[in-house]
């Protein structure tokens, strides 16, 4: 079976492929980075991160789509469809994460009102409190994505359950400027908190925003 | 940086890469739920989230059928 990779410009992929033994497929302007196994990978922590590896392997090289880990393809005819049939959208986002990565701000606010009540109540209450935090939540992440905008080339709000959580897309060679806006961000008001994690590859990108 | 700080901030990085190598990339179907350190991490409708409907191939599919936490 075949195992995706990546998607990459199609005249970058000999240089990837040399580099970690990947086998390409090239339609057009964009080339699919695949391996072909006979068993499907395994969702085991350590095939995650051997699958992390090699991405940000790729994407060291030039600017690279991931794909979502654990997808396979039928057949190299089905991959070469899908690779006509979507080769002008990930070239369009190629273009955008060229020079590109991905930091994550994970934002909380001691500050914040709790999402239940402290004491037991009504459900009335109950429900005033679930739509005050909310409130509270969405104005942070508002103004946090106002904040970094200007760094920011676009942003994804990622899930989370309590706490603000974005990926933004930085110019590779903006980061310190990017984290020194962060932390003027979290500065700016007290009981604010944050933390980054990156510089990874576009994981967050590879789809034009919508709605 | 206390030893504290430093475990946490590693774990932070270690469930964000996780998180970002099985719910970001480009999606071209499908959930799937695995287990980091004895815990199971359900994605619920990530499709529905994260992936618009055009970008679900009907060529592709999961190495795995997909678990869903509601059904």
């Amino acid at each position: 079976m075949i195992v995706l990779y990546a998607l990459v410009p199609a005249e970058q992929a000999p240089l990837v492929t040399a580099q970690n033994g990947l086998r390409v497929l090239a339609r057009g302007s964009v080339a699919a980075l695949y391996d072909e196994r006979e068993e499907a990978p395994s969702t085991s922590r350590q095939d995650i991160l051997d699958f992390g590896r090699v991405i940000s392997d790729i994407s060291k090289a030039g600017p690279a789509l991931p794909v979502r880990f654990g997808t396979v393809v039928e057949s190299l005819s089905a991959l070469g469809d899908l690779l006509e049939r979507r080769e002008a959208e990930w070239q369009e986002r190629l273009a955008t994460v060229a020079g590109h990565v991905e930091i994550v701000v994970h934002a909380q606010d001691a500050a914040a009102p709790a999402p239940t009540p402290a004491a037991p109540g009504s459900g009335r209450e109950y429900l005033m409190s679930r739509a005050a935090a909310r409130r509270h939540a969405e104005a942070m992440y508002d103004d946090l994505t106002a904040g970094l905008s200007a760094h920011c080339r676009e942003s994804r709000r990622l899930q989370a359950s309590e706490e603000i959580r974005v990926a933004c897309l930085v110019p590779a060679g903006d980061t310190e400027s990017f984290l020194a806006a962060v932390e003027s961000w979290a500065g700016a008001q007290q009981g604010r908190r944050v933390t980054t994690t990156g510089p990874w590859p576009p994981f967050s990108f590879t789809e034009k925003e919508t709605g | 940086m206390s030893v504290e700080q430093v475990n946490v901030g590693e774990d932070v990085a270690l469930v964000d890469l996780i998180d970002r190598l099985i719910g970001g990339g480009v999606v071209l179907t499908g959930d799937i739920v695995l287990s980091i350190a004895d815990v199971d991490l359900v994605y619920v409708g990530l499709r529905l989230v994260l992936a618009p409907a055009h970008a679900v191939e009907d060529s592709v599919r999961l190495s795995r059928p997909p678990r869903r936490l509601e059904e």
